[in-house]
């Protein structure tokens, strides 16, 4: 442990440095992305912009006197001190999942990081057996990932074909009954679908669909509806109605109006509640756990919490390992896209 | 001048026979038109209903029914092994001549025709049915010598017949030898036997399983019955036929036979979709009496009438939002608004795990699962009313403490990213908003290992000492019962390991804890979101400010804050309801624990509402669906009401407005 203590010590010494570096040279009038960049080089990049490098305009040694008095060191070292922590929390559960997805034991890992790294878990999962100890152990990892992509992709297309037609509605006209209906989306979209699982299970029962993966797009489609209509309008009354009356005036109707105005110009927005949808499959767990008993059958999420919840199959490493292959790339898609991601969930709460 | 009697006579017409009123009219397309719903609706109600059908008892049973060619086929047999000398019994073959006005002529072997004419068995003059068949079998019955002593004990009776055998083959004769009869089917047999002769017995079975709206009810009638009843008959078994098991045959056992009751589930279920379809048709009905009406009137007054083209054109321009909105009303009625319903009912019955249909059927109770809790009391010897107070507030507790945590939290954290002195801001916040990037579901599972008895972190707590230091206090190394009251049981950790999440001595560490733990899960989300804020603050305002001699920390206090807090608390009451029903956080961590049995009522010591609801839901071996339903209908309440009084306080429902 002495080592993460003196990795953190360096840390703070390295960014304190860095950002002194900064604001020196941003005194002298220096810009851009490559101050922080050599500010990371220990000592030179410190001399390199008070000694080597010209300013670009003359400052007033007081100024830049007043970066290192101690106030404003220690001051930056707290800052970064309280990021670089903040970012070890972060990154804990990150490594250590990354640690024992490499374990080659079956067991709970004790370190972060294995004595012994080995990809045999991914192998596990994907050859659908392995041996641990001197019994085999199996997973149906392959047909889970189907069955969610599967079931991930059909949601995706039929809430995007429900949606924008009722939200068009919403946003563009008015009838009797829209208030009404708009106030009982907003109610029903404060319910977790599982309020109504008796009835879901009782309902998938009556018409056979226990036990199959792919009746679960209907309760994920009708669940969508209420938040991405309520987005989709927001978005919508945004658009100026100018377009839509000029081309009532060179004759469209209703339903040509939205397939050639509305529909081009909402691209983002129905992009966006794409790929939202297409990613909440991968991420229940409640309703396929509750509606689907065969293995081979199950969605991801349910066979990834089996690997730490079900006595019979406790497997730490294939659980690690399997929550990499499905957070991956979910991880990547929330930090590239995090502004307009964070801008639609509180569309809901600001414009309404 | 109007005829008053005419325009009701129209309507009239119209609201009995949809559409009549318009063809009366002469209106044919608008008839036709809503004749069509008219029909359609008939149509469903006919098609799915047996009306006229007979309902038979024996519908309701396990076991193949015996059809008329196995019944014939059984006379064969029973002719052929005669002739062969196996079988003496002539009575089966008498009955059978008798029946189809034969006669049968034992010293032959024979049946003859009124003119003496001889006729095979096979012939089609000789109809012999499973009734029949029955029938015959259980007038054998009577003749059998004591039979109101039979007893469950293997005993034989004394017979007429020769021998038992003689008479075991009277009865099951040339089906006894066929492979395609299981045991259900002997069974079933026996029953049908036992009916025949006991019909008293049959009577009562046939008034509890023989219900006209069950049986015979389409989709509209028996979901209307359903939804008011809840079924009325639980499944039986029929064991009475057990006394007659000596006749069945070797290779096979007694057995109960099953007698299918109602589900009361699947009838509120249906009865809630068909009522709920019936609104539609409703709807209809009322368009089409209106539209009967006004058009009479017009016609009354000579006035002109829209043409029917030109009315569905108009219709059609109107309605066009309804018509596009009609898939997604449908998919949201159903799929939605269906189970919401459902759920709602099934609070004001008793649906738990002494009531599961078909054994045993739930009903209606009213409020009484309401006045448990209220009052509280116990149901079923589980303390609902005590538990559901405790839970609900530690639900309260758990979501003010987390949605405050993360806010400010995020704040903070906003407020730090946003100082001038750190270089690479988009890289930091990157990394920072990784929390709320990796899913969620997949972080707490990560957590559930992580903070395990004897998961990493103790494992690196002991290596580094500080499980010394908490044995030296002793914090840790006391056993459960030796636990301490005030202080001292606040500060127990646990008693081998730090038991972050399955202490059940000091709940409120593990409460604690998992508050804490949510900060990690939640901040990230505010703290980007104000960052954002915070860039689009206007610097004009800082500018303005710094010239009036205002410092950092005033600026910091009288313009960043004040614009980041108002901008961003619509949220607090979306984080609040989210927070409210956060499943994931309470069930991945801690899976509602520690504890959480039947002298709580299930509830675990984190459990909150909504874990609960699931717990008492999913679990096999508790199932209180009432109870389940009740909690959902207050959340309901609680949050639904929140969020609309939110809701309507928005800049875009006041432009609705």
């Amino acid at each position: 442990m002495a080592w993460l203590a003196w990795t953190v010590l360096i840390l703070i010494v390295l960014f304190t440095h860095q950002s002194l570096t900064h604001q020196i040279a941003e005194k002298y009038g220096h810009k851009g992305i490559r101050i922080g960049f050599i500010g990371l080089i220990p000592i030179f990049g410190l001399v390199y912009y008070m000694k080597i490098k010209p300013p670009l305009r003359p400052s007033n040694p007081g100024k830049v006197k007043s970066v290192f008095n101690l106030k404003n060191i220690l001051g930056t070292a707290l800052l970064y001190t309280e990021l670089i922590i903040l970012g070890v929390i972060v990154l804990v559960p990150v490594v250590y999942v990354i640690g024992t997805s490499l374990n080659p034991n079956s067991g709970i890992p004790t370190s972060i990081w294995p004595s012994e790294p080995s990809f045999k878990a991914f192998q596990f999962l994907f050859e659908g057996s392995a041996m641990y100890g001197s019994s085999e152990e199996t997973n149906e990892f392959i047909s889970w990932y189907i069955n969610t992509l599967q079931v991930a992709v059909l949601t995706m297309v039929f809430s995007v074909l429900f949606v924008t037609g009722t939200a068009y509605v919403f946003a563009r006209y008015k009838f009797k009954g829209k208030k009404v209906g708009l106030l009982t989306i907003l109610v029903l979209q404060m319910f977790p679908s599982f309020l109504g699982l008796i009835a879901i299970f009782t309902l998938f029962q009556t018409f056979g669909l226990l036990d199959q993966p792919l009746a679960l797009v209907i309760i994920y489609t009708a669940g969508a509806i209420p938040f991405n209509v309520w987005l989709i309008k927001g978005y919508l009354q945004g658009v100026p109605k100018e377009l839509d009356e000029s081309a009532k005036i060179d004759g469209a109707n209703k339903l040509q109006i939205f397939f050639r105005i509305i529909v081009p110009l909402s691209v983002p927005i129905i992009s966006f509640v794409a790929v939202t949808q297409f990613m909440a499959p991968w991420l229940d767990y409640i309703l396929p756990s509750f509606v689907i008993e065969s293995e081979e059958k199950w969605t991801l999420a349910v066979g990834i919490f089996r690997f730490i919840n079900d006595q019979s199959r406790i497997n730490y490493p294939a659980f690690s390992a399997a929550a990499i292959l499905v957070a991956v790339p979910i991880t990547v898609l929330y930090v590239v896209f995090q502004r307009y991601l964070i801008e639609g969930i509180t569309a809901g709460a600001n414009k309404g | 001048m109007t005829f008053k009697p005419l325009i009701l006579l129209k309507t009239l017409a119209s609201s009995l026979v949809w559409g009549t009123g318009q063809f009366l009219n002469k209106q044919w397309l608008k008839g036709l038109f809503f004749f069509s719903f008219f029909a359609i609706l008939i149509g469903i109600e006919w098609g799915t209903g047996s009306y006229g059908e007979p309902i038979s008892l024996y519908d309701q049973m396990a076991g193949n029914p015996i059809t008329v060619e196995t019944s014939k086929g059984y006379v064969n047999d029973y002719y052929y092994n005669l002739l062969d000398g196996k079988y003496e019994e002539t009575r089966l073959l008498e009955y059978v001549a008798e029946l189809n006005g034969l006669t049968y002529n034992a010293e032959l072997n024979v049946f003859a025709d009124d003119s003496g004419n001889p006729v095979q068995p096979e012939s089609n003059q000789i109809q012999f049915n499973e009734n029949d068949l029955y029938t015959f079998l259980a007038a054998e019955m009577t003749r059998i010598d004591a039979l109101e002593d039979f007893s469950t004990n293997g005993f034989e009776p004394l017979l007429e017949y020769d021998s038992f055998e003689a008479f075991q083959a009277t009865l099951i004769g040339g089906l006894g030898g066929r492979d395609n009869y299981t045991t259900d089917d002997y069974n079933k047999m026996l029953v049908q036997i036992l009916f025949r002769y006991d019909t008293d017995l049959f009577d009562r079975y046939a008034d509890l399983f023989t219900n006209r709206f069950h049986e015979n009810g389409g989709f509209f009638v028996k979901g209307v019955w359903g939804v008011i009843t809840l079924g009325v008959t639980p499944s039986r078994t029929v064991t009475e036929h057990y006394d007659l098991s000596f006749f069945i045959p070797d290779g096979f056992s007694r057995r109960g036979v099953e007698l299918q009751g109602n589900f009361s589930q699947q009838l509120l279920l249906r009865g809630i979709i068909s009522n709920l379809l019936l609104i539609y048709f409703v709807g209809i009905y009322i368009w089409n009496v209106r539209d009967a009406y006004k058009t009479s009137v017009l016609i009354q007054a000579n006035q002109s009438v829209r043409s029917e083209k030109k009315y569905f054109q108009d219709v059609y321009e109107n309605a066009f939002e309804y018509i596009v909105l009609m898939p997604a009303l449908f998919v949201i009625t159903f799929v939605s608004v269906m189970p919401i319903l459902f759920g709602m009912l099934v609070a004001f019955t008793n649906f738990d795990a002494q009531h599961i249909p078909p054994n045993n059927l739930f009903t209606w109770v009213g409020f009484e699962n309401f006045r448990v809790i209220f009052s509280l009391s116990e149901q079923g010897g589980l303390p609902f009313g005590s538990q559901f107070f405790r839970v609900f507030s530690w639900t309260l507790i758990w979501a003010f403490a987390s949605t405050f945590t993360v806010f400010f939290g995020g704040f903070v954290q906003a407020v730090v990213l946003s100082n001038k002195r750190i270089v690479f801001r988009k890289a930091w916040r990157s990394l920072l908003i990784l929390p709320w990037a990796i899913p969620a579901l997949i972080s707490q599972m990560i957590f559930n290992v992580m903070f395990r008895d004897r998961g990493w972190v103790n494992s690196v707590l002991e290596r580094v000492g500080v499980y010394d230091r908490l044995f030296e206090w002793g914090m840790l190394g006391r056993s459960y019962q030796e636990a301490g009251t005030g202080l001292q049981r606040l500060l127990y950790f646990g008693e081998d390991n730090i038991q972050w999440i399955t202490n059940e001595a000091n709940p409120w560490f593990v409460r604690i804890f998992i508050i804490t733990l949510n900060i990690w899960l939640g901040f990230p989300f505010f703290m980007a979101l104000m960052t954002g804020v915070m860039t689009s603050i206007d610097r004009s305002l800082y500018e303005a400010a710094e010239i009036d001699g205002a410092n950092g920390f005033q600026q910091f206090r009288f313009i960043t804050m004040p614009l980041v807090l108002f901008a961003t608390s619509p949220l607090l009451i979306m984080t609040f309801a989210q927070n409210f029903n956060n499943f994931g956080v309470i069930y991945f961590i801690t899976q509602g624990g520690p504890g959480g049995d039947f002298t709580t009522a299930f509830a675990g010591q984190t459990d909150i509402l909504i874990s609960w609801i699931y717990k008492l839901t999913t679990d096999a071996n508790v199932r209180w669906y009432s109870m389940a339903s009740v909690f959902s209908l207050l959340i309901f309440l609680i949050i639904g009401t929140l969020s609309a009084w939110n809701f309507t306080r928005t800049r875009a429902f006041k432009e609705e407005t």
